[in-house]
Formats: structure tokens, sequence, C-alpha cells
């Protein structure tokens, strides 16, 4: 089941990428983004973290998406553009992507899962880890209490308390960064104002 | 009066030269620059004459002020004093007397110039330097001072900078100076070593303070001095001598003086005739009892300043530009100085005369040398700036004040009987021909009696033709002029300088007054009757009388001979071609190996850092194409990086 | 199970990367860069559910946060830089480059119109910002403004 699932939600987001590098449309491509973090989002649920799957949504699909929907519309760039035919050369980029890609999975390959196990319950879990998919088995068995919102809020509030409130901050000066800068300079003013 | 108070003569001018520079800021206020001048001048004149009339010294017969510290590096010690003697006072009183006068004059003859600020900041500089360089104590503050007046009759000199004439005379003055403040500053550095090398017998400190004027005029030091080191010694004499000949416009290096004519007129008055010229004489003044000890050094002095004054007189005969006659006479009256300077090479007892002689004649000869360019600068002012004198004649009519006051001082200074360069030239003539009786150097002394009597007798030719031709005989102006006389704030001073360049000499030099003064009660008083040889005195008299009566004679007649333009008279007019000389022998070489080095700069040295500028530009151009300024490039670049790490770190 | 996920990962990555720098619409070039921080965040997904530990979450959480300033910051850039240009076209923007090198960005595909035309084929928002095009100022009938109440 988990592993349906997984590959299920990593078939939507690859084909889903792909819209969003190759279609032409903006509006297009920025909605299979849209897809492809919905599809990320399944997969946190697969993987146990389902406030992550819920932030990612909020975040990405929501409100990131419809604000870049907004900005494109507001720049009158809602069909396709004309430069959008004559990118880079993507076959020489193609093939750096494909390098980039093939190196990963072969790093992937020689990563071995972890040896010994934590969990939650506190009681040590060994085993060989490169013969059996101990995790899923983990999962599977129900073995460890699931990880819930409320630890991971303890865990956000104790332990990371201090980088948490270093993000909120950041996000915080973002936000005034961006009024700043979104502000139409005087000069834009008086050409609107010419304008009229 | 405290001895302090002495510090007034140099500040004063200092102070007035800021002032002037600080109001030469705004052309309003600058019409007033003439005030803080007279002002500052006019203290300092006052506080240098109290002191030349009640300066009291120790036994050693000078006075050192306290000033301050001005460098200390380790044992060097550079410390800014002032030193009160008569010598100095003497000097001094000359200076800020004589700039006085001038600077009253000054006003009318530049008014409505555009740099009329600048001009008396530039004038009250030149006075605090005279003055600090006349009162140093140290020759190493003396020869910092030697350089700032050097400065300022540079800036003078190319005051009307607009000029290519006024400024190429600048540069030429600077020039030439520059030779002999290098040789001066050498002297020094050789006199300084010998010092430090002897210091330990003479149990003194170390460092610059070596060098302060009483110490290097002991009795004791110059004897070590000349035991010890005798060649050194010479040396160093003979190249501070070439810095004073240099100041003093001498034979070799005399060329800028004419040329420095092109600053203004009341300039030419005060600096390159009456003051900073005779720096040179005060130098080798104060220097005599280190000189006498090297008299090969002043039988060159003497020489020099022999034919200096010959050949200066000679050219003087045959210029038609009044300024030029007055500063080749200028050169010719120096060169009489020097001439007595030298007379102690033949013996060390007759420094005294020596320097009585010349101080004497330097200071006459302030007072009726800037009388004379004065009245030639009302005359440049009547006439449109024209100079020539064979563009007018006969101005008697027009500026008969002029006229007068101009006499007064070609008399003075032709040497006609009683009045002061009678009695100054004649000190001269005679300390010569007292030198001529010793038995060394006799029968150059005896030349250089002759050369003096021939040069007494051109300086009166030259000094009356120059009178005779400019306001004597028919009436010509030129076309446009308005001839007019000056105003009474230019008359005045000159009336002045007129009846101390009549009466200066008669009261100093018969009456034994200056004699006295600069030798001091502690010296014996038989030196000074030198100046009294009544046979002398005839013939000089007569010589100067016969040179007037010829110069009548020959504007009068009309002699053709002095307006030919071959043979003699076109060798003298043509300066002896010593300019050429110096063009053909200095300049041209100097201007070949210039551009010869410019060609070597250029061509080598130029490609050789040129093939080396060419090397980075080649590896950047390899590497600029890759600067496209677009955002997927670099993002390419970025991913291709990121791929050869990741095979590096996967295949280590 | 977990494999796969890494790989999913490493595949997205690469696709986000493919986007970054074959895409010319800066708002594209943000999404290709989302979709990099996106799959870098399933990452730490993963390997928080590997490990059992909650740090990796909180490591997502962080990313999330640096997401959502970037894109606020990046959209204010983006709306700056339409201004400047009235483009989206990111190889307008070359000034950075050696003068020599700079080439001029392709030409575009001519079958796109560059500037929309008035039979608008989309929908369409006003411009934003205080009354930009003089909407409210003009009477005037034929503003769009105007026809776009009418």
């Amino acid at each position: 089941m988990q592993s349906i699932l997984t590959i299920l939600f990593a078939t939507i987001a690859i084909v889903a990428a792909c819209g969003l590098v190759t279609f032409r449309h903006p509006i297009h491509a920025a909605l299979s983004f849209a897809m492809a973090v919905f599809a990320t989002a399944g997969l946190y649920v697969v993987l146990d973290s389902p406030y992550l799957a819920a932030a990612t949504v909020l975040v990405y699909a929501g409100a990131t998406i419809i604000v870049f929907l907004f900005v494109l519309m507001f720049s009158q760039q809602i069909r396709p553009a004309p430069f959008e035919s004559k990118g880079a050369n993507r076959l020489k980029i193609g093939v750096i992507c494909g390098a980039l890609v093939g190196l990963l999975l072969a790093g992937i390959d020689s990563w071995q899962p972890p040896a010994r196990i934590v969990s939650a319950t506190g009681s040590d879990i060994t085993g060989d880890a490169s013969t059996d998919p101990r995790l899923s088995q983990l999962v599977e068995g129900q073995t460890r209490p699931k990880s819930t919102v409320a630890s991971l809020g303890r865990s956000m509030y104790t332990r990371y308390l201090w980088a948490m409130e270093l993000a909120g901050t950041l996000l915080l000066i973002a936000c005034i960064g961006a009024l700043c800068i979104a502000q139409p300079t005087e000069a834009e003013e008086g050409m609107g104002e010419n304008r009229s | 009066m405290n001895p302090s108070a002495a510090w007034l003569i140099p500040i004063a001018p200092m102070i007035a030269c800021i002032v002037g520079a600080a109001l030469a800021a705004s052309r309003q206020a600058g019409r007033w620059a003439h005030g803080p001048t007279w002002i500052g001048l006019g203290i300092a004149a006052v506080v240098s004459l109290v002191f030349l009339a009640t300066g009291r010294f120790d036994p050693q017969g000078s006075l050192l002020v306290d000033g301050f510290q001005w460098l200390s590096v380790a044992e060097a010690h550079f410390p800014v004093q002032l030193l009160l003697d008569p010598l100095s006072l003497t000097q001094v009183s000359v200076v800020t007397f004589v700039s006085l006068l001038v600077a009253i004059y000054s006003p009318g003859y530049m008014h409505g110039d555009p740099g009329y600020a600048r001009y008396f900041a530039i004038f009250s500089g030149f006075v605090f330097a005279m003055t600090m360089l006349v009162l140093s104590s140290n020759l190493l503050v003396l020869y910092g001072f030697w350089e700032l007046v050097g400065l300022c009759s540079y800036l003078l000199i190319g005051f009307w900078y607009q000029r290519p004439s006024a400024s190429r005379a600048a540069k030429k003055a600077f020039l030439v100076n520059r030779i002999a403040d290098g040789c001066f500053l050498m002297g020094i550095l050789i006199l300084w070593m010998l010092m430090s090398r002897i210091s330990a017998q003479v149990g003194a400190a170390g460092g610059a303070g070596l060098l302060d004027f009483r110490r290097l005029t002991d009795p004791q030091t110059v004897q070590l001095l000349a035991k010890s080191y005798p060649e050194w010694l010479g040396w160093s004499m003979m190249l501070i001598l070439i810095g004073a000949l240099g100041k003093s416009a001498q034979l070799p290096l005399h060329v800028w003086l004419p040329d420095a004519m092109e600053g203004p007129t009341p300039v030419s008055a005060l600096i390159h005739a009456a003051t900073m010229v005779t720096a040179g004489v005060y130098l080798v003044c104060r220097m005599m009892p280190l000189m006498v000890m090297a008299p090969g050094v002043l039988m060159t002095a003497a020489w020099l300043g022999g034919i200096t004054a010959l050949l200066a007189a000679l050219i003087a005969l045959f210029q038609d530009d009044l300024k030029k006659v007055l500063a080749y006479s200028t050169v010719s009256q120096l060169g009489y100085m020097f001439l007595g300077l030298g007379v102690a090479a033949a013996a060390p007892e007759l420094a005294g005369v020596a320097v009585l002689a010349a101080m004497f004649h330097l200071a006459t000869h302030a007072f009726f040398k800037a009388l004379l360019f004065l009245a030639a600068g009302n005359v440049m002012h009547a006439m449109n700036d024209r100079i020539d004198m064979r563009e007018f004649s006969g101005l008697k009519k027009y500026m008969p004040k002029t006229r007068w006051l101009f006499a007064a001082g070609a008399a003075a200074l032709a040497g006609i009987p009683l009045l002061s360069g009678f009695w100054s030239k004649d000190e001269i003539l005679a300390v010569v021909l007292k030198a001529a009786g010793h038995r060394s150097h006799a029968e150059s002394f005896w030349l250089l009696l002759v050369i003096g009597l021939i040069t007494a007798f051109l300086t009166s030719l030259y000094t009356f033709r120059a009178y005779a031709r400019t306001f004597e005989g028919d009436s010509k102006i030129p076309e446009d002029c308005h001839p007019h006389e000056s105003t009474a704030l230019m008359l005045v001073p000159m009336a002045v300088l007129a009846v101390g360049a009549l009466l200066l000499g008669g009261i100093l030099g018969p009456t034994g007054w200056l004699a006295g003064y600069l030798e001091g009660p502690h010296e014996e008083g038989h030196s000074h009757a030198a100046g009294h040889s009544y046979g002398l005195m005839v013939v000089s008299a007569l010589v100067s009388l016969a040179g007037a009566a010829v110069a009548f004679a020959s504007v009068k007649g009309g002699w053709k001979w002095f307006e030919s333009t071959s043979g003699f008279p076109q060798l003298a007019r043509q300066k002896f071609y010593i300019d050429e000389l110096y063009d053909w022998t200095l300049v041209r070489p100097g201007l070949a190996l210039g551009s010869a080095v410019a060609w070597f700069d250029q061509n080598v040295v130029g490609w050789l850092s040129r093939s080396m500028a060419a090397v980075p530009p080649f590896f950047g151009q390899l590497l600029r194409s890759s600067q496209t300024g677009r955002i997927t490039d670099y993002v390419t670049v970025m991913a291709v990086g990121l791929v050869v790490l990741l095979t590096l770190a996967l295949w280590r | 199970m977990n494999q796969p996920v890494l790989a999913l990962s490493a595949v997205l990555f690469a696709l986000g990367l493919f986007g970054l720098t074959t895409r010319r619409n800066v708002i594209l070039l943000f999404l290709s860069m989302e979709l990099m921080l996106v799959s870098v965040s399933l990452n730490f997904a993963a390997f928080a559910f590997a490990h059992q530990d909650l740090g990796g979450q909180v490591f997502v959480l962080m990313i999330l946060t640096v997401a959502a300033c970037e894109a606020a910051l990046a959209l204010a850039l983006v709306v700056q830089l339409y201004r400047m240009r009235h483009s989206l076209d990111v190889q307008l923007w070359q000034s950075l480059g050696d003068p020599e090198s700079i080439r001029p960005a392709p030409i575009e595909d001519s079958t796109w119109p560059r500037e929309p035309s008035k039979e608008n084929d989309g929908p369409s928002l006003a411009p934003a910002g205080r009354d930009p095009a003089g909407y409210l100022a003009s009477e005037s009938i034929d503003s769009p403004a105007a026809a776009h109440r009418g």
C-alpha cells in the first residue's frame, strides 16, 4: 500500500514537474507546479508527516501559487509570452541535468539506511538495513506511535525554539522588505500622473 | 627693549601675509590689502630701528633670542632662534625700512591690478622670509628661509603669469637659483659633518645646534676646523660661496636677474635690487670667520666680483631698456660688494674691513637702487608700460619731481663726491688698495683695483646716460601716452629714499659710525681707518665726474658709437652672448638628453610596461565571454559545477 | 521504501534546475526554484522518517518559512522589474555582464504578439496600483476602464 502510494505520488510529481518546465503557457506551468506540490504533500503523508503535508499545501499551493498567479495577471502575462519559445539550449542543459540525476541516483544507491534506529518508544531496533526495508516494516507494523502534530510542536518550541524565532523574524523582515521594494518610486508616480 | 620683542620683526609681516592672502579671496576686500602690509612692515621697521639704536649685546657681541624647537629628531635639533648682532640688525633695518617705503609706493603702481591682494600678500611674505633669513641664528634655518625668499621672488617675477615672458623669467630664476641652492645645501651638509666630527673636542652637543652661527664662528672652532679638515672646509666654503653667488647674481649665475625685471617694478626695486640679492653678500659676511680660513675661496669671490662688476657695467652701458640698465647695474654693484669681501683673502685681519665695506655699500646701494627703480616705475607708469629709452626722451618737462629724484639716485649710484655711493664705493676701493699692499695676491688686487676704477667710470657713464636719455634733451613721447607726474603717495617714499641716497653714506661712512657699530667696542679701532685714502678718493671722484661728463656729452652729441650694431657695442648689447652660451652648452644638450631619455622612456620602458600590461587582458579576454550577464548562463555553470563536485564526492 | 522518495527528490531537483535554466519568464524561474526547494524538503522529510527524528520535519518548516520569505521578496522585485521594462523576460536584464559579451535576447517567436491584442483572449485584470494608467481619472469613453465598466 505504501509503495503503491509512493509510486503514484512520485509519478504525479514528476509529470507535473515536467509540465512546469515545458508548458509554454505560464498559467499552465504554474498550475502544474501546484500539482507537483500536491503530490509532494501526499508523499509527506506517506512519510508520516501530516503536518508538513498540510503546511506545504497551505504555503505553496495556497499562498505562493496564488500570489504568483496574481503577479502574472498583474503583468498581463497570462498568455504564453513570445519569448518562452526561444529558451536556452535545452539539449545541453538536459544533458547536464541528466548527469546530475544520474550522479544523485548513484549516491542514493550507495546510501545505507541507518543501522541503528532509535524508535519513539525508546527501544533500540537493530538489524540489517540493506536487505530489509525495515522502515516500511516499522510503519506497517505500527510498532511505534505516529509522529503527531503535538510532538512536532513540542520539538519546535523546545529544542528548535531559537531557530523558529529567527525564522519568524526573517519572515517579518521579508514582509517589510517586500513592501519597501514594491512601493512605486516617486518618479514612477509622476509618470503615472503624466500618463493620466 | 625686551629682546623677545625682536620676534615682532618677522611675525608682523607674516601676519600681514596671512591677512593679505585672506583678503585676496574677495575682490572687494582685496582693494584694502595694502593696509595689513603697511601695518606689518611698519611695525617691523620701527622695531628693527629701535633695536638698531638701542640694542645691547652680551660680551660675545650678539644676543640670542629664544624661539622654539622646530623639529627634534633623535640627536638633531632644529631650534628657531633669532640672533641679534650688529651685522644682522644693520641688514634687517635696511630690509624692513626699504620694504616699508616700497610698500607705501606700491598701491599707486599696482592700482587696479586684478592680483592686487596677491601682490601684497607675497610682498609681506617676502619680508617675513627675508627678516627671518637675516635674523636666524642657525645656518640650516637660514637655508630654509633662503629658499623661501627664492619662492617669493619666483612668485613675484611671475606675478603676471599670463605673460609667457614673465613665467619664463620666473622659471629661469628658479632654475638658476636651484643650481646655486643645491651647492649651498651641500656646503651646509659638509660643514655639518665637520662640526659633528669636532663636536667632541669643542664640547658641544650634537644635532643641528652645531650649525648655530655663534658656534660656527667661535674662534676655537674655526681654528680646529682649519687645522683638522682644511680641504673639506675649503670645499664647504666654496659651495656656500656658490650659493651666495647664485642669489646675488654673480657672473656664472647672473643670467636670471635681468630677466627678473618681468615682475612689477616695485618688486624689482625691493627684491631684485635692494634686499634679496644682497642676501648672498650677507651670507658671506656671516660666514666670514670661516671664509678667511679658505683664502682661495675668497680670492675666487674677489675675482668673480670684479669681473662681474666690469662686465655687467659694460652690458648696462648698451642697454636700451631702462630697467635692464638698472638690473645690470645691480649685478655690477653686487660684484663690487663681492670684490670688497674678497680682499680678506689677502690677510685674515682684513676680514673686518671687508665686511664693513661690503655692508656699507649694501646699505647705501639699497637706498639709491630702490629709488632708481621706483623712479623707473614712475616713468613706466607714465609711458603706458613702455620702458625702451629709444621711445621717449626729455621727460623732465612732464615729470619734474621724478626727474629730480632719479637724478639724486643716479648721482648717488655714479659716485658723485660726497653722496652715498661715493663714500661706500670708495670704501671698497680703499680696502682693495689696502689688500694690494699685502704681499699675497698683490698683483691680483692691483688689477682688481684698476677694474674697480674702470667700473666706477662705467657706472657713472651708464647711469647718467640713462638719466640723460630719459629726462633730458628734446621731449619725445609715444603717441598714445599722456605723461603725468605720479601721485604724492608714490613720491613721498621716493623722497625719503632720496634723502637716504644722498646723505646716508656721508653720515655713516666718514664719521666711522657704521664701522664702530659693526666691529663693536671689543675690536681695536685701527681697521676702519682703511676707509680713507685721500689719493684714491680724488681719483674715484675724478673718474665718476668724468663718466658723467662723457655721458652728457654722448647723449647731447648723439654719439653713434653707442648705437652701433657691430663690433664691441653689439657684443655688449647682446650681453656678451652669455645667455646664448648657456643655451648652446647647457640648455640644448640638456634638451637633447631629455628628448633621448624621453624617447627611451616612451619606446623602451613604455614598450616593456605596455607588454607587461598586455598579459592580464589576454587572459581576461579568454574569460570575458563567460560574463554574459544572463542568469541562465550562470545557473548552467553552477549546474556543471554541481555535477563536477558530485563526481568528485562519489569517486574520490 | 525510502530510496524511491530520495530518487524522486533527485529527479525533482534536476527538473527544477532544468526549468531554472531554460525558462525565461521570471515568475516561472522562481517557481522552478521553489520546485528545487520542495525536492530538498522532501529529502529532509524522508530522512526524518528514516531516522525517526523530528529535526528533519522542523527543517522542512524552516525551508517553508524561507521559501515564503523568498517568494515575498522575489515577487516584490518582479513587480519592480516589470515596472522598468514592461516585460517578464529575464534576458532583458544583462547589465552586469561584460559589454562585449552581451548578446541580445533571442528573437521572439513571431507567432506570438508581444502586446496583448485588444480582443482579450483570456481573463485579465486591470493593472494594480493607485490608478496606474489613469483609469479613474480619465473620463473618455474609449478608455479601457470605461470599456470594462461598460
